[in-house]
């Protein structure tokens, strides 16, 4: 199953929620839209899901144009991120909800099935409020994948676990995918989800694409500030300055193959070496995580963190020599 | 002391029932007597009897004929309304919830010769229907702020999900939306009931014979020139209470749960 968008636009009155995306997901992709709040993933979703529609552009599955089909007609499933599973119901009916509406045969079947491969059969007769969040997940994942749909839809569906679970919840997804070699469209907010689960990522800013790569690609080879900063906590630091000829001049100075102008230099936390380099820095503030340590220094009036293993010593007001592995430069 | 507080509320509330009740089952005498008697000594079902002779089954029919036909036509209405309200995304909406309040607060006095002269056009005084078209407008703007405020607790993501699982319109209403919006469903409807089955002033003006008349004003017509029958009355109104009672009593668990459901989040 292949999704195309193709120059989606979607308006609120005065609102731009999103602007002009173009975005095509291939089988068995998974496929992770990736921004902060309000940068218009979720409507994005709920255009593919029907839910909303398009002020203009187009969506396509395999190669059909569904945009003006009821989201039932349009064969995909979503997982929403209050988990909406029907209160009345019991996590069988819950189950067997979606077969009944298409009159799919052998829904017993199916829904033990589904059941097992979740590990919730023993839950079946429950409600929902008899659940605990991460078994209302579970259904709801259960609920989606019981009819096996062409596509799946996930709203932030980990957003309300706490962290043990949701990285649990994160592996288990990884493993449905690679089992149910599903197309899954996937929104979250959260970098970790989005790197440690895509095949592709689609990072989003105010309605736009800002880049769109495999997850390794969006962290080696950012194309914007933005995107540099949004993938890698701390985020990358930025040095705003000139480059001319092959320099780039700032609060430090570091050779670059980058066009003359303004630019912004990047360098991520994890590429910075501290001990020996150009570049000189006072040590402001040391958090120790245990397997690292964050060091905030003062370089000039710049703030800089880099990130060290556990051996050294840094003394806070120390003075330390720097300098960065890899670095990345973005027009200003 | 809010225990003390609730056994007050509900002295004050069943103090006067429990008098009547007791009432229902004196003769004249033991009513009239200097010391009243809470347990009647010498009961009897005089006052029923004499209540039921002077019409009572008709008006308890009638009564429950225009209270049934008011909550059904209230309901679909301001469900219909109520749904459009919590799920339209629409400027104004507070606005307008507050018109819909409003229009419930017009005096009865100042509508009553207008409403006559009307219903009088048409054909419709001192028939069944009558009293109903009064009775729907003054119950829908409460049916709606309840519905409304009930149906808002319910998150759109459940008709979403039914949506996308292959549900049509009527199947999302009736298999999802319904049977989680029944608590507040049920609670408009018995408020609505219980408002047509106790209304006075309309049915007076309006439903003028005995045939047609509901139970409000038909005990109302009990006392004559010169006897005022306490046991009778007292009987009417035991029956008249009764059937509402028993039905909040039963149902009591849902109508708390709707109440509720638009103030505390769950």
């Amino acid at each position: 199953m292949r999704l195309e968008v193709r120059s989606a636009r979607k308006r609120f009155g005065d609102t731009v929620a999103v602007e002009d995306v173009s975005l095509r997901v291939a089988a068995g992709d998974f496929c992770v839209l990736l921004g902060p709040s309000g940068c218009g993933k979720s409507t994005l979703l709920r255009l593919v899901a029907g839910l909303e529609e398009a002020t203009s552009g187009s969506v396509l599955v395999d190669g059909e144009d569904v945009t003006r089909m009821e989201p039932g007609d349009r064969d995909v499933a979503m997982v929403f991120q209050n988990y909406a599973l029907y209160p009345h119901m019991t996590v069988r009916q819950n189950l067997r909800f979606p077969l009944e509406m298409r009159k799919v045969p052998d829904a017993d079947a199916r829904v033990r099935e589904t059941a097992d491969l979740l590990r919730i059969g023993d839950l079946m007769e429950r409600l929902p409020r008899e659940l605990s969040g991460g078994q209302r997940q579970r259904v709801a994942i259960g609920r989606a994948i019981v009819r096996r749909p062409k596509l799946f839809l996930f709203d932030e569906p980990l957003s309300n676990l706490d962290a043990q679970l949701r990285g649990d919840m994160r592996a288990e997804l990884a493993r449905l995918h690679r089992r149910l070699e599903a197309t899954i469209l996937y929104v979250t907010h959260d970098q970790v989800e989005a790197m440690t689960l895509a095949t592709r990522i689609v990072l989003m800013n105010r309605g736009r694409v800002e880049q769109e790569d495999a997850p390794e690609g969006l962290y080696l080879r950012p194309r914007t500030l933005f995107a540099g900063r949004f993938i890698g906590s701390p985020p990358m630091n930025a040095i705003e300055g000139v480059v001319t000829r092959g320099k780039f001049e700032g609060a430090v100075s570091w050779p670059v193959e980058a066009p003359d102008g303004q630019s912004v230099l990047g360098v991520r936390p994890e590429d910075l070496r501290l001990g020996d380099g150009p570049w000189r820095g006072v040590i402001d503030l040391v958090e120790n995580l245990g397997a690292e340590r964050l060091i905030h220094l003062k370089v000039g009036d710049l703030s800089f963190v880099a990130r060290a293993g556990p051996e050294g010593t840094f003394e806070r007001g120390a003075e330390v020599a720097l300098k960065p592995v890899r670095v990345h430069v973005f027009p200003a | 002391m809010t225990r003390v507080a609730a056994v007050v509320l509900v002295a004050c509330s069943v103090a006067p029932f429990a008098w009547f009740a007791s009432a229902s089952f004196k003769g004249p005498r033991e009513i009239a007597q200097r010391r009243p008697t809470l347990v009647p000594l010498e009961p009897t079902l005089d006052g029923y009897r004499g209540a039921v002779d002077k019409g009572l089954a008709g008006w308890m029919l009638n009564s429950l004929i225009v209270a049934t036909a008011t909550t059904l036509v209230t309901l679909p209405l301001a469900a219909g309304a109520a749904y459009a309200l919590s799920r339209t995304r629409m400027r104004g909406r507070r606005i307008l919830l507050g018109l819909v309040l409003a229009a419930s607060m017009f005096p009865q006095v100042t509508l009553a010769h207008t409403l006559y002269g009307m219903l009088q056009s048409v054909g419709l005084v001192n028939t069944r229907a009558g009293p109903v078209f009064p009775y729907v407008s003054l119950t829908l703007p409460l049916a709606i702020w309840i519905l409304a405020s009930f149906f808002r607790e319910i998150p759109a993501e459940l008709e979403e999900a039914a949506r996308i699982d292959g549900a049509g319109p009527v199947r999302t209403l009736v298999r999802v939306f319904l049977p989680v919006a029944a608590p507040g469903v049920f609670t408009a409807a018995i408020l609505t009931f219980i408002y047509a089955w106790n209304e006075f002033f309309f049915a007076l003006v309006l439903l003028t014979g005995n045939d047609v008349r509901t139970l409000p004003p038909g005990i109302a017509t009990m006392p004559g020139q010169y006897t005022f029958p306490w046991g009778e009355i007292a009987a009417a109104c035991v029956l008249a209470t009764a059937p509402l009672l028993a039905a909040v009593l039963l149902l009591q668990r849902r109508i708390v749960s709707g109440l509720t459901a638009g103030a505390v989040k769950q």
